[in-house]
């Protein structure tokens, strides 16, 4: 019983003990924590493949925030790559180009070397590829076709890119750069660039970011067999279809089987019948990867919308109303050549354009609005009225904004050496700049301006292979002396055709 | 000794499995009927219809002859027969244009048959059979490759590939006139394998034969009334 209670009471001692109040009293010595602050307070970046990081952090230390290049003797710095060190600066000087991985992750650890607390901060680099954006320029020299790609920030030029790329000739015949887009999930890819060749060789496609070869269209022809005699003349990228237009003025549409790859389906090899002995001689771009593509049939004056809808080709009509102003050059019975076809991308089945005519001495311009309804293509009129009276001449070449509906450049005056600016609005042109050579391209650029899309640059390239890049900015419209950007002298013979590249599927929309 | 005579039993009894009829490298020769240059198997009958041939009045069949021996350095006549009582053909309807021949150096060979087109094949399969006889210059090769059976007509028929979805998507609703039709517009009767993209791309080259023939007044009717390809073709 005496023995009981002993391990009774030693059992409560332990239970109650368990109960002790820790009333100690613990020195801390006080640590002040660093917020690690990148420029912007974000989370990634987006620089150019070809530029050098220059990061110079910012840190909130003791209430105070301070350039991370002023705080070198109170912290270590260490940057890391994908957790490989690349610098002990408190600055970061890095080229993007050396950076690893597809999305490298960049870090940066502090240590506070009084006390070695540390802390860290990261983000995420996305590297804009080097060819993604920028001006594409076709020329023709030594019976040599050249393409040739501009950086849109640098200028730095890389001439005859398909030539060294690919090891292999364009041949004598390329008529015509363009940027083409996947639909759908292939929207947030690059646009890739489409050189057509009007020879038995057949249509290039290269790739958006590394501009290598990635397919040639005849090998899209049922049976892998070509219709006879065929070599392209322009070829056109809707949304579910494509239309190849031939130097015997047939067309192929191809439906594709998946709309995200440029090219999945096959062209019939034999041509698109259209009744009433309809041929066409050229062909526009209507919105891109929409449903409206303009195809001209000189010899009958007509115009035809091939349509995103069933791919059908259809006779665009004026919509019944009042009668047309007389005079008025006809859509379905041109009096005159149709020339240029300016489209202003509005939407995707009904968009406006301005269709640019010429009767061998003077221009008029037709702004219509064209609406596919699926059985019937209607065009709205929308006026005709003379164009570059006095200015425009034989050898003009034009260029309308897409989308500004305002503005429309063309060369002109002496030697087709000056380039107008014609305001839709008020209906008239002025000189904009004069060059030393012939105009013989014009390309606008389409820019992300503080989160709006919008053009903000213009390609002029001469008969002397010189290429001049010109602002077209309000300030830049305002004042002359602004307007010029940067003279290149390219050398690469005489142009041909020239875009500005726009990157991503879901840029041009 | 029991084991000796039982092997030595065996082995005779193997020996008469020897196969003598062909003496392959030895100096006779032999000749038969082939499906391919590569193919010793027996020789499949040929099925042929002028409805996949529009507009043909005769065809050439190529008919593949093998050797079995030394290749000779002249031609060597192969002799060809017809063979009455497996035939139903008549005289007119074919033609053995010759020479019937294996050509110096050569180890196969084409012989000529020339099939002629008539009203009397559009209601009826015809069939000929071709022998080849034994000569002084060749034995006759396999039992299965000694004769070889052509049947012809210029009758159509609704192939396994033009199915329901063949009928919604692309082409609409069978006929032999449509069918006929569809040949001569894209020169291919047979979409077996093809896939759907080609097969829009065969539908939008119809569509457009019909609507370029009806421009020029031709009129396209069956059973069905106006032969128009799938109203669901886009």
């Amino acid at each position: 019983m005496k023995q009981t209670t002993i391990y009774s009471l030693l059992f409560g001692l332990f239970l109650l003990s368990s109960c002790y109040k820790d009333k100690g009293n613990y020195d801390y010595a006080e640590l002040n924590k660093v917020t690690i602050l990148f420029d912007g307070d974000t989370k990634y970046i987006r620089p150019r493949v070809s530029d050098t990081l220059n990061i110079d952090p910012q840190l909130v230390y003791k209430g105070d925030t301070l350039r991370a290049s002023k705080l070198a003797e109170t912290f270590a710095f260490t940057w890391y790559c994908n957790n490989e060190q690349i610098s002990s600066s408190p600055v970061l000087h890095y080229p993007v180009r050396s950076l690893t991985g597809v999305r490298p992750y960049l870090k940066l650890k502090v240590v506070n070397k009084n006390d070695g607390s540390t802390f860290l901060e990261g983000m995420t680099v996305e590297p804009i590829p080097a060819y993604l954006t920028g001006w594409v320029v076709l020329t023709k020299k030594d019976n040599r076709s050249i393409i040739s790609f501009i950086d849109p920030v640098s200028f730095e030029v890389n001439a005859d890119f398909y030539a060294t790329i690919s090891e292999k000739e364009l041949g004598p015949n390329a008529v015509q750069v363009k940027e083409i887009w996947m639909a759908n999930a292939g929207l947030s890819n690059a646009g890739n660039i489409l050189i057509v060749r009007n020879d038995a060789g057949g249509n290039i496609e290269l790739d958006g970011i590394k501009l290598n070869p990635i397919a040639n269209s005849n090998n899209f022809f049922l049976g892998n067999t070509l219709p006879p005699d065929f070599r392209p003349r322009g070829e056109f990228y809707m949304w579910d279809y494509t239309i190849m237009l031939d130097d015997n003025r047939n067309i192929y549409v191809r439906k594709h089987v998946d709309n995200s790859l440029t090219q999945s389906g096959v062209y019939p090899n034999k041509p698109l019948f259209i009744p009433g002995g309809v041929k066409f001689d050229q062909g526009w771009d209507g919105t891109f990867l929409s449903g409206q593509t303009l195809l001209y049939d000189k010899t009958q004056g007509r115009l035809f919308l091939a349509s995103d809808d069933w791919g059908a080709v259809l006779p665009v009509t004026y919509l019944p109303g009042p009668p047309l102003p007389p005079g008025t050059t006809l859509i379905h019975a041109m009096d005159k050549e149709l020339v240029y076809v300016g489209r202003l991308q509005q939407g995707r089945f009904t968009s406006s354009y301005y269709l640019v005519f010429f009767d061998g001495t003077k221009y008029y311009e037709q702004k219509i609005m064209i609406m596919d309804q699926r059985f019937t293509v209607n065009a709205l009129f929308m006026g005709e009225v003379p164009l570059g009276a006095g200015t425009a001449n034989a050898q003009s070449v034009f260029c309308q904004l897409p989308r500004i509906d305002n503005y429309m450049f063309y060369s002109g005056g002496s030697g087709n050496k000056t380039l107008y600016l014609h305001e839709q609005g008020p209906g008239m042109s002025s000189e904009y700049f004069t060059f030393d050579s012939p105009i013989k391209i014009i390309a606008a650029a389409q820019n992300q301006l503080m989160g709006v899309h919008t053009h903000d640059q213009l390609m002029v390239a001469l008969e002397n292979g010189h290429v001049y890049i010109l602002g077209i900015l309000p300030d830049q419209m305002a004042d002359p002396s602004k307007r010029l950007i940067k003279k290149i002298e390219l050398n690469q013979g005489v142009p041909v055709s020239g875009m500005y590249k726009m990157g991503y599927g879901y840029f041009q929309m | 000794m029991k084991h000796f005579y039982l092997i030595t039993l065996l082995g005779c009894w193997l020996m008469s499995c020897k196969k003598d009829a062909v003496e392959v490298f030895g100096g006779t020769s032999y000749v038969y009927f082939a499906n391919h240059p590569g193919d010793s198997s027996d020789v499949k009958p040929i099925e042929y219809s002028f409805a996949f041939h529009p507009g043909a009045n005769k065809d050439t069949i190529p008919l593949l002859i093998k050797l079995i021996g030394r290749l000779s350095n002249d031609d060597r006549p192969v002799e060809v027969a017809v063979d009455a009582s497996n035939t139903t053909a008549l005289s007119g309807d074919y033609e053995l244009p010759g020479p019937n021949a294996l050509r110096a150096r050569h180890a196969w060979d084409t012989i000529a048959l020339v099939l002629h087109n008539s009203d009397r094949l559009k209601t009826g399969k015809f069939k000929l059979r071709l022998l080849l006889h034994e000569t002084e210059l060749f034995r006759l090769g396999p039992s299965g490759n000694r004769h070889i059976d052509i049947t012809f007509s210029d009758m159509i028929a609704r192939p396994a590939w033009w199915n329901q979805d063949m009928e919604q998507l692309f082409l609409g609703a069978y006929s032999d006139t449509k069918y006929r039709l569809f040949i001569e517009a894209t020169g291919i009767a047979d979409l077996t394998g093809v896939t759907g993209t080609e097969r829009r791309a065969y539908a939008i080259i119809f569509r457009d034969f019909l609507a370029r023939g009806r421009e020029n007044g031709e009129v396209y009717v069956d059973e069905n009334g106006q032969i128009n390809v799938s109203p669901n073709l886009l």
